[in-house]
């Protein structure tokens, strides 16, 4: 970035208006050209943040802000003492950890089926890339349809088989958060496929056609080879998800709306409220910024993940 | 190595049954929303297929507008961020400065960050400037999210764009905006097109942004009139269905359209390689 000046415009015997006119480094120019994109990102995102760190120290009403004033990290006391904060973190902490690791299971399942068949392969791929796509707040409205105890289908097929009180998929207490997790089941274990077979595809079959002739059982093969090449993706694929599930709003903010009586509370679905029910800003920030650390820390540990693989 | 003939047949069992049930939800979506509206309240197939309810919700509820709304704002963020974003990525693939490692650190981290913790003070700085409640500042907040998945995406298609191409062009004599119109974009032009439709994708997805960014009826987007119809009508399913597939049917052209790439967008190219 240091050398701007040209010599090579120096050296012409007639200097054109073009060779005269002042010359940029590549490293300007590379710099240069990620303005706009830079000039987006900091206003809209890296801005708001840095104003919510702000208000977060201070008690700050979105209809009155001529009463803000600074209190020091008292939000921050205040929403850690919280009762609700408590179990919108416990839930979001369930929510994730039960969520994950099945879908990484069941993933992992389909994704062995799937590399082990030889027909149809790209097909049932191509199937399972729609359901991913579509968007959270659809899913769930798909999703609350069936859970409907009259007119849903799972509790009528429920009573076909002879169950006579199906459970209220949405009401029920605990159940109703593990019903909103089997819809980010659903929803999330096609991502994990697609991953974890590209991931499996790429294994070159040498190792295996050696591991045959050494005679291997499908365990070892699959626990000596398999998963030890698998692991990469798999550890990037967890960590990623992971962060998506704990961001989940969509899927609450449609399902449940955080009911019944806010036992499904997320995170991000308190935030929401906070802010815009509540009308509580600078407690609104002070748990975003709480949100933001967990998944910063958790970026921050992938990323030296990905670098200490390259 | 030779697969047992039952572990074959156990994987498309598995496989086959798989697929019906992450289908089964959707087509269940389609067929509600094509039967007559009475047998909406009964759990069986239609007597009859009727596009009824199509009829009724877009004379009752302003679909139309909600789509129109959703296309402006995602084609409008998606123009936006796809040019900047692949200028950015260009960059960064190519060019070594001092910002380097900062803007690629930046952009990773925010795709982790959610969405209320951007929209909520999002929504106080654009009171401020005017911009909440109206399309401008929808689009902005879209780009936003959608511009660390291009740069990501695209990052990956440039680097994989031999450098000594970009140099031959230079040494014929285009300057460097030339190499890149001229040269570098004809060969990124599929990379140009994933990264077009997840961002697409994103805006037209996203419910938390629009939510508290554009509270007032004429901006609503699709997501946020559907799941408005369901939590405030209650349980008009039948017109809900029609709706949802309409909002659905973009979606799933553009799943299969992109099928081939899909991993890469899904990971933000970070397991590349």
């Amino acid at each position: 970035m240091a050398e701007r000046a040209t010599p090579t415009s120096v050296a012409y015997p007639k200097p054109s208006v073009k060779a005269a006119r002042f010359h940029l480094s590549d490293g300007w120019f590379g710099f240069l050209i990620t303005v706009p994109a830079l000039l987006i990102m900091l206003t809209v995102f890296v801005f708001p943040l840095v104003f919510s760190a702000y208000t977060s120290l201070h008690r700050f009403e979105i209809t009155r802000p001529d009463r803000t004033r600074f209190i020091g990290l008292e939000n921050y006391a205040t929403i850690l003492q919280d009762d609700a904060f408590q179990r919108a973190l416990g839930n979001t902490l369930t929510y994730v950890f039960v969520a994950v690791p099945i879908e990484f299971a069941i993933g992992l399942g389909l994704a062995l089926a799937l590399a082990t068949i030889t027909r149809g392969r790209g097909m049932f791929r191509t199937l399972l890339v729609i359901p991913q796509m579509l968007a959270p707040a659809v899913m769930a409205l798909m999703w609350k349809f069936m859970y409907n105890d009259e007119l849903g289908i799972i509790n009528h097929l429920l009573r076909e088989f002879g169950v006579n009180r199906p459970p209220l998929w949405l009401t029920e207490t605990p159940l109703a958060l593990f019903s909103i997790i089997i819809v980010e089941i659903w929803a999330t274990v096609p991502i994990f496929v697609l991953l974890l077979l590209a991931g499996l595809l790429s294994i070159p079959s040498e190792y295996y056609e050696a591991a045959a002739i050494d005679g291997g059982s499908a365990w070892t093969v699959f626990r000596h080879i398999t998963l030890p090449l698998l692991q990469p993706v798999i550890l990037v694929a967890l960590l990623i998800r992971g962060m998506d599930a704990f961001r989940v709003f969509d899927l609450v903010y449609v399902l449940t709306g955080g009911g019944p009586a806010l036992r499904t509370d997320v995170l991000s679905y308190y935030i929401f409220r906070t802010a815009f029910t509540d009308r509580d800003f600078g407690l609104a920030s002070a748990g975003a910024w709480i949100v933001s650390i967990i998944l910063l820390t958790g970026g921050l540990i992938l990323i030296r993940f990905m670098r200490r693989r390259a | 190595m030779k697969t047992r003939p039952g572990v074959m047949t156990l994987s498309y069992l598995i496989v086959i049954v798989a697929t019906f049930v992450f289908l089964f939800p959707i087509a269940w979506l389609f067929i509600t929303s094509f039967k007559p509206p009475a047998e909406v309240l009964m759990v069986a197939l239609p007597s009859r297929l009727t596009l009824e309810n199509y009829q009724t919700v877009l004379e009752t509820f302003p679909v139309g507008q909600y789509f129109i709304n959703s296309v402006l704002i995602a084609v409008g963020s998606t123009l936006i961020s796809l040019t900047t974003g692949s200028l950015a990525a260009y960059s960064l693939s190519l060019y070594r400065f001092r910002a380097r490692q900062p803007i690629m650190l930046m952009t990773l981290l925010m795709r982790l960050l959610p969405g209320v913790a951007v929209g909520i003070p999002l929504f106080y700085l654009f009171s401020a400037v005017r911009l909440t409640n109206t399309m401008p500042g929808l689009i902005l907040a879209h780009t936003a999210i959608q511009l660390p998945l291009v740069i990501w995406i695209m990052l990956g298609f440039f680097e994989d764009t031999p450098t000594e191409l970009i140099q031959a062009g230079l040494v014929d004599g285009c300057n460097r905006f030339n190499v890149i119109y001229r040269i570098v974009l004809p060969i990124v032009t599929p990379g140009l097109a994933v990264g077009a439709i997840f961002s697409y994708l994103l805006s037209w997805n996203n419910l938390d942004l629009a939510l508290i960014l554009a509270p007032t009826p004429r901006l609503v987007t699709m997501p946020v009139g559907i799941s408005n119809m369901n939590l405030i009508y209650g349980v008009r399913w039948d017109l809900m269905a029609a709706a949802a597939v309409m909002y659905i049917i973009p979606t799933i052209i553009l799943a299969l359209l992109l099928q081939r790439y899909i991993v890469r967008g899904l990971t933000l190219g970070a397991v590349k390689g």
